[in-house]
């Protein structure tokens, strides 16, 4: 039983990898690991198809980047902070931009599990913290 | 030889046969007499001092044994004095051993419980000043992290108030230059 949950796991894992081209999940990929899924046995195409959503969920979580901020942020600035973060994490992000004005100055961004805080309220925080 | 000795010898004889007569000796009566005088010595002899010599002898052995047993008596009465000394003088070295081992084990004691208190108060005093540092420190944190909030909150109602939109684009700006250098 764990044997099968682990092998359907790795099976996922590499669909979800196949599903990807240039660091975003390409349309024709994921049409063809569909396809392919829909030829599988039932039992098995049902429990593939579950990790294989989760796993996807978990890409686009990854790929998506949440940028708060308090006032303006110029183009200049966010295509540098993109790109880096594009480049380190070798995929194509998602950017969802908001406006928070606790953060008083500079920005706060979240990339899936990770955030990094460069906000005027963040370092009072963590003053304040110290 | 000398001339006058006959006439002296005759005068002599002279002497003993006017004696003789003047106290009627009879030479078989002193003979008879001398024989009854040996014969009675000889019973007594036999009879009487023989055995008293005998018994005199037996005393005087009984006597010698007495003296003899009282000397030895006296020699180990002197053997036992001197032994009595002897175990008198060992116990009494020995109780100054005693006493002396005993006032060694004393002041080692004392020694030790002087040193078991000196530690004892001497962790008590640690104790203590650890626990006024802790008491210091936590007072110390508190105040830092109520002023810290203070001016945290100030900065933040000044910095909400008071900075400008072209201020605050350029924080973003270099905040975000700070992330994409950072990571």
């Amino acid at each position: 039983m764990k044997a099968a949950k682990a092998k359907t796991a790795a099976l996922a894992r590499k669909l979800v990898h196949a599903s990807i081209a240039d660091g975003e999940p390409s349309p024709a990929r994921v049409s063809a690991v569909l396809e392919l899924l829909r030829r599988r046995p039932d039992r098995e195409r049902k429990a593939l198809l579950v990790a294989y959503l989760r796993l996807m969920r978990r890409e686009e979580a990854l790929r998506t980047l949440v940028i708060e901020r308090s006032g303006a942020l110029d183009d200049a600035s966010r295509k540098a902070l993109v790109d880096g973060l594009s480049q380190k994490t070798g995929r194509k992000l998602i950017v969802v931009e908001r406006e928070n004005p606790a953060l008083l100055g500079g920005i706060r961004v979240r990339l899936g599990d990770d955030e990094y805080d460069a906000s005027i309220a963040g370092k009072l925080a963590r003053l304040a913290a110290s | 030889m000398n001339p006058l000795i006959p006439v002296i010898a005759a005068g002599l004889s002279d002497r003993i046969v006017v004696i003789v007569d003047k106290f009627g000796l009879d030479p078989w009566t002193v003979t008879a007499q001398a024989l009854n005088f040996c014969i009675v010595a000889a019973i007594l002899y036999y009879g009487f001092f023989r055995k008293v010599l005998q018994t005199m002898d037996e005393r005087k052995s009984k006597i010698e044994a007495g003296l003899l047993y009282a000397e030895e008596m006296k020699q180990k009465l002197a053997e036992s004095e001197e032994k009595q000394a002897q175990m008198l003088r060992e116990s009494r070295q020995q109780a100054q051993e005693i006493i002396a081992q005993s006032r060694n084990t004393a002041k080692a004691l004392l020694d030790q419980q002087a040193k078991e208190t000196a530690a004892k108060v001497e962790q008590m005093l640690a104790r203590g000043r650890e626990s006024i540092e802790l008491e210091r420190r936590k007072e110390f944190e508190s105040l830092k992290e109520q002023v810290a909030r203070l001016v945290v909150l100030t900065t933040s109602k000044v910095l909400s108030r008071d900075l400008a939109d072209g201020e605050r684009a350029t924080l973003n700006s270099h905040a975000a230059e700070e992330l994409a250098r950072n990571n």
